[in-house]
């Protein structure tokens, strides 16, 4: 077996165990809900702009095995990504929506998605 | 003081005063933003003088001085995506309502450059409104005009969209040269401006000067 396809083996441990994966819940645009899936969930942010300006958010990123998905969400694609708000089990989870285009680690296998916040809107 | 210094604060108290919780005035340039600080109403607007000419005919020797600050009104703005959460978050929703929802989402970039073009409407507006012809200040402002304004790129960092738009306001005010240390006369008080010259340029004594020392 290759390095590559050992690391991409090792994902199982290092994005989906119990160290490091939180069950994540995708919905895809044709309304497909894919609710078993674990996931490393990161949230912390700061950057800086074009001026100089720091800019302070938090920033959720959440990253999947990609053999664990049936469908890979594709650029232009918008999907709805439920994940826990914090590092535990039993904290509230949160709704957010990808619309920007996802790092694509297909070398190794893993696909990161970069979460925005949604906000409610009456129908 | 100079009055650049002091229309800059009439300036914030005049958009403060007319904000109406559309947005917040902040006076002076901040070097950080959260970006959740400044979503919907939140909006930031921050004033602060970016620079100054003193054209070099502007003012006389002793006189008042012509002087043109260029203020800077830099406007913040950030937004989430928009739409139908409860339906994405309803575990009985169908397949077409959960692909009608996720399909009508309205993009956070959008939403944020729809946010961003209100507030430069609404700053605009309240400066070059006619009865603010002078900006706040109590003696007149002979003339003052925003020269132009530029937004920056989306930047696509953490769970919202920000942008930024700058706009340039300039003003033309007297500023009075006082000194550093600006002496204040007394009333009444006479100054004697007569010049005493006891000696010529070799030292001898000049014609009807005092009387040299131990003469």
């Amino acid at each position: 077996m290759g390095l590559r396809a050992e690391i991409e083996e090792d994902l199982e441990d290092f994005l989906e165990g119990d160290d490091y994966g939180q069950s994540v819940v995708l919905i895809s645009p044709d309304g497909v809900t894919y609710s078993d899936l674990m996931g490393q969930v990161l949230y912390d942010s700061i950057s800086q702009t074009e001026d100089g300006v720091q800019v302070i958010d938090h920033n959720p990123v959440v990253t999947l095995r990609r053999s664990s998905l049936t469908k890979i969400p594709a650029t232009n694609e918008k999907w709805s990504v439920n994940i826990p708000t914090g590092p535990r089990d039993d904290a509230p989870r949160e709704t957010l929506i990808l619309e920007r285009a996802s790092e694509d680690g297909g070398s190794i296998g893993f696909i990161r998605l970069y979460l925005r916040k949604a906000e409610q809107v009456a129908p | 003081m100079m009055n650049f210094r002091t229309i800059k604060s009439e300036i914030v108290a005049l958009l403060g005063a007319a904000a109406a919780n559309r947005y917040r005035t902040i006076g002076y340039k901040s070097d950080a933003t959260a970006a959740g600080g400044v979503v919907n109403s939140d909006r930031s607007v921050q004033v602060y003088n970016k620079s100054g000419d003193f054209p070099r005919k502007g003012g006389s020797l002793s006189g008042p001085v012509m002087h043109e600050p260029t203020v800077a009104i830099e406007l913040t703005a950030s937004a989430t995506a928009q739409g139908d959460l409860s339906t994405l978050d309803n575990p009985a929703a169908t397949v077409p309502e959960l692909t009608a929802a996720l399909a009508a989402f309205k993009d956070a970039t959008l939403a944020a450059d729809d946010s961003l073009d209100e507030l430069v409407d609404i700053v605009y507006q309240i400066i070059m409104k006619a009865s603010n012809l002078d900006l706040g200040h109590a003696d007149p402002i002979s003339e003052r005009w925003i020269s132009g304004w530029t937004k920056t790129n989306p930047m696509q960092q953490g769970q919202y969209v920000t942008l930024i738009a700058s706009m340039d306001l300039t003003y033309k005010i007297d500023e009075q040269v006082t000194g550093d240390t600006p002496t204040t006369p007394t009333p009444d008080e006479a100054v004697d401006t007569v010049i005493k010259v006891f000696n010529d340029e070799d030292g001898d004594p000049l014609d009807g000067a005092a009387v040299k020392a131990g003469g």
